[in-house]
């Protein structure tokens, strides 16, 4: 790529400096907003009155219950991310296994609770998992149960929450990895005598370390960072520290500060360690493990022989046994499914508080939604910033990922790790310190402010899908325009920006749903602008009427439409090549 | 050629998205609007129609009215300078809090007097107007419950084998925090609540933890969950249970030992209409508006709003005589005295409540 110039260019600007530029626009939006806000939060968390001082980490650092929450916290993830991934695993596998046309219809059955709003997801485990909820009252008219079971407010509702909305995190990237590794190797390894486990566990299983790795690493960040579920789940004990956090936001700032500061270290250090033991090579071909890995295929290795150590029978080639698979396979598409799709009878309801079964059937609830301008506004000013946010991260995104295709291959690396860096701090985090950030300029309770912010955390997807759709396109139409006297930019617009269009056009989809379904940034900054999340936030925190049920069964629509919507015509406009799936996830 | 343009067309999109941006905010402020912050829900709807809509009608001026007025919000508006809120309603509880430095005191020359000389006493504050009565009850589900078998006292919410069954209590962050109860649980008597002896008050909540599954700091939480059967005893506002047992929810309240308090309008630091919020603090003080909240089961602060109501609906209002004589008087001054260790009551709670609520 450096060998750039393979005709003259009419531009006097040369190409690598050309690359530069198009970083230009990302810097001017992560720099202010991304990294300013949070040296800030640095800055604050040593900040004394007299000069720098540890004193707001010592009393992080020692306080009894702080620090267990803080322990709590990375318990929970732990168990999340274990939980996550045994469901998610054989999920991916019957998904990756599957033909070409049903491995479609699979992922869309899994990417519609992704794209469903998180809160959405939360409440829904209220209705179900009440005393009086649904399946309590299943379990209790079916004699199964003599009382009811206390599920909500405790530890079991906060895993079931997470886990379902964590499994596609992981589905995701097993997927794509699983459908590089070759079936043939399996099948040689039967061949030549091993049992459908031992091929398994010797070839496959370590291939599709590398998926895994990248699902476990994204499922334990965003646990360690989340505040919804818990906090509409679970009882004192499931506390985690991002609420502590917000807790003492306005109590103590600089202590806040310097708990996220801590937060954020914990998360780097642990995704560290969880991307250093579970790194595998990145050709899913290699069985090359380095050292911590080894540990890994030791055991795999372990696992294969086991099988052949016990059967002690001739071995056979043999088909594995699907059943136990599809089992695992569509228990977890129901468990994904199902609770979203209960929400639909129950806000059908008539009763002024949401109860199972209803006791009768109206729309009375939708009603209210349309009739009342704090509902409509709040719907309204979120298309409003989600629009915006598509555009900006969107252009910005690409522009990035663009300029990161064409510049030197270990800045390219570098950079790639601090624009997709939004991801990994968690949301609460960020929300915080771009909180006193803004208020310096006055963008709190302001649509800019909300977009920017919103356009931060956006970023990393739109670079992540536009960077793999530059990956498989090639660079030689481009060159070939150049060569035929098209100025840079024609040339680009003209080729390579035809072939990742696909791949843009989902980018810009997956920023719109990330600004949609904000809470947290949107509790902090977008005071009396109201988006949609924050006002179903306020209504599940304030209210008793199941209008937030309606809404919720109204952005479940939403979301299903749009999802089946775009794959077909994506289907339609590239017979089904992969290019900007937006199943095949970020 | 056509792809080309395509391409240009893309940053046309994007230069247009600026001028939608702009849109939004700038169009809301030409005219003076009135933002007042309350607590949500059905009760700011009641405010809805007793006030605020009426407040327009009369005078012309907008109103925008949001949920989630509380302490640290205030707090973060007056410190960053971004007071978006002109008018808020709080608990008696958060009043000295506010009037530590985060509220206008209340020009009162610039209120009628006339209205004034109406008002209980109490009511009108350096810092606040009282707007009502709120009235945090003894509540229970009487399907778990039937008759007359229900807690008449908190001794009988903390007695789980009389009484069993999930309880929820309010969460001891929240503004009115769970220590009296716990303290006339405890059987101090009405008189010596103050000043509140956290030792006992914590022995007593760490007692009847197991049987609370959830402390909450949302003003919904309780009724929701005494009307779906998650819980079956709480502890909740007044007007909120009596409203859900008049739409047909099972649930029921008590009188006894009840907390009430008075609520008020205050106006932050730095408020951007302070002239039209002192408008608006005059006309909900009015009889009229006053019984129109009244009807709504919400306790007035104008005397003559009460002549304005029937008898049936005034023996709903936690400050009708018979009722406040079963309550137990809610004194914010307590909460902000010094305790032992030298700053309040107030922040001394907090720090307990954190530590505790972490416990296992």
């Amino acid at each position: 790529m450096e060998r750039a110039a393979v005709a003259p260019s009419r531009s006097s600007v040369p190409r690598s400096v050309r690359a530069w530029l198009l970083l230009l626009p990302t810097l001017l939006l992560l720099l202010p907003c991304y990294v300013g806000p949070l040296l800030q939060l640095l800055g604050t968390s040593v900040g004394g009155d007299h000069g720098p001082t540890a004193a707001f980490y010592l009393q992080a650092l020692t306080d009894r219950p702080s620090l267990l929450i803080l322990w709590r916290t990375i318990v929970l993830s732990v168990e999340v991310t274990v939980l996550a991934v045994l469901i998610g695993y054989p999920l991916a596998y019957m998904i990756a296994r599957a033909p070409e046309r049903s491995q479609h219809l699979l992922l869309l059955l899994v990417a519609i609770p992704l794209w469903t709003s998180s809160l959405v997801r939360s409440f829904v485990w209220i209705v179900l998992l009440g005393r009086e909820g649904v399946l309590n009252q299943l379990a209790l008219s079916t004699g199964l149960l003599k009382m009811p079971v206390q599920m909500l407010y405790g530890r079991p509702a906060v895993l079931i929450g997470l886990v379902h909305i964590m499994i596609p995190h992981v589905v995701f990237p097993l997927v794509s990895v699983m459908r590089r590794i070759s079936p043939r190797r399996s099948e040689v390894a039967k061949s030549l005598g091993a049992g459908p486990m031992s091929a398994f566990w010797l070839i496959f299983f370590p291939q599709s370390l590398s998926g895994l790795a990248s699902g476990a690493v994204l499922v334990f960040v965003l646990c360690c960072g989340f505040f919804v579920t818990p906090a509409l789940l679970g009882g004192l004990r499931d506390q985690t520290y991002v609420m502590l956090i917000q807790q003492q936001v306005d109590r103590q700032w600089a202590l806040a500060a310097a708990m996220s500061v801590v937060l954020l270290a914990v998360t780097l250090v642990f995704v560290a360690l969880l991307g250093r033991f579970l790194r595998v090579d990145d050709d899913a071909g290699s069985t090359r493990l380095p050292k911590p890995g080894r540990l890994i295929g030791a055991a795999c290795a372990f696992l294969g022989r086991f099988e052949s150590l016990g059967a002690r029978r001739p071995a056979r080639p043999a088909r594995p046994a699907r059943w136990p698979v599809a089992i695992a396979g569509w228990g977890a598409i129901l468990f994904l499914l199902v609770p979203i799709l209960l929400l639909f009878p129950l806000s059908l309801t008539n009763s002024p508080y949401l109860r199972f079964p209803p006791p009768g059937l109206s729309l009375r609830w939708y009603a209210n939604f349309f009739s009342r301008s704090d509902w409509t506004s709040a719907a309204v000013i979120s298309f409003q910033v989600g629009g915006a946010v598509t555009l900006l991260a969107t252009a910005v995104g690409t522009c990035a990922a663009v300029a990161l295709s064409r510049i030197e291959s270990r800045w390219s690396r570098m950079l790639y790790g601090f624009l997709i860096s939004p991801m990994i701090v968690p949301t609460l985090i960020i929300a915080v310190a771009f909180y006193f950030q803004f208020a310096a300029f006055h963008l709190i309770g302001s649509l800019p402010g909300l977009v920017l912010a919103h356009s931060v955390i956006a970023l990393p997807v739109v670079v992540v899908v536009v960077t793999g759709g530059l990956k498989r396109a090639s660079l030689g139409p481009e060159r070939a325009a150049l060569s035929l006297g098209a100025g840079p930019l024609r040339a680009f617009f003209a080729t390579t920006f035809v072939a990742v269009r696909p791949s843009v056009l989902t980018g810009a989809l997956f920023a719109f749903l990330v600004s949609f379904d904000d809470v947290v940034i949107a509790l902090f900054l977008a005071g009396i602008n109201s988006t949609l999340p924050k006002r179903m936030w306020d209504s599940v925190q304030l209210e008793i009427d199941p209008t937030v049920a309606a809404v919720s069964a109204m952005l479940i629509l939403l979301s299903i439409a749009v999802v089946v919507a775009w794959e077909l015509i994506r289907l339609r406009l590239h017979g089904g090549e992969e290019a900007g799936s937006l199943v095949s996830g970020p | 050629m056509s792809r080309f343009r395509n391409g240009y067309r893309v940053f046309a999109v994007i230069a247009a998205f600026v001028g939608l941006l702009s849109v939004g905010p700038a169009s809301a402020q030409q005219q003076p609007v009135l933002v007042i912050a309350s607590f949500g829900g059905e009760f700011q709807d009641q405010q809805r129609k007793a006030f605020f809509d009426p407040f327009t009608k009369a005078t012309g001026i907008k109103v925008v009215d949001v949920a989630g007025a509380a302490v640290p919000k205030v707090r973060a508006m007056v410190q960053t300078g971004n007071v978006e809120w002109d008018v808020f309603q709080t608990s008696a509880h958060d009043y000295p809090e506010y009037a530590d430095g985060l509220t206008e005191p209340i020009d009162y020359s610039k209120i009628d007097k006339a209205v004034l000389a109406q008002m209980l006493p109490h009511t009108v504050q350096k810092f606040g107007l009282a707007t009502d009565y709120v009235s945090q009850v003894i509540a229970w589900n009487t399907k778990s419950f039937p008759g007359n078998n229900h807690p008449q006292s908190w001794k009988d919410v903390w007695d789980v084998k009389r009484f069993p069954g999930p309880r929820m209590l309010t969460a001891g962050t929240y503004s009115i925090e769970p220590i009296e109860p716990a303290l006339m649980a405890a059987g101090v008597p009405k008189g010596k609540i103050y000043p509140v002896d956290l030792d006992k008050a914590y022995a007593m909540l760490t007692a009847i933890r197991p049987s609370v599954v959830r402390w909450t700091t949302s003003a919904s939480a309780i009724p929701e969950a005494l009307a779906s059967g998650e819980a079956v005893i709480g502890f909740a506002s007044s007007a909120r249970i009596e409203s859900l047992k008049e739409s047909g929810a099972p649930v029921d309240y008590t009188w006894n030992q009840a907390v009430i308090s008075i609520g008020y309008w205050m106006i932050p630091k730095g408020a951007k209409h302070k002239d039209l919020a002192l408008k608006f603090l005059e006309f909900q003080a009015r009889a009229e508006q006053q019984a129109a909240l009244g009807r709504f089961n919400v306790a007035v602060v104008n005397r003559h709003a009460m002549d304005l109501l029937t008898e049936k609906q005034r023996t709903l209002l936690a400050s009708a005589p018979q009722n406040l004589a079963r309550e137990f008087e809610f004194d914010p001054a307590a909460w902000s005295r010094p305790g032992p260790s030298g700053k309040s009551i107030y922040d001394e709670n907090v720090a307990r409540w954190i530590a505790w609520s972490a416990q296992q």
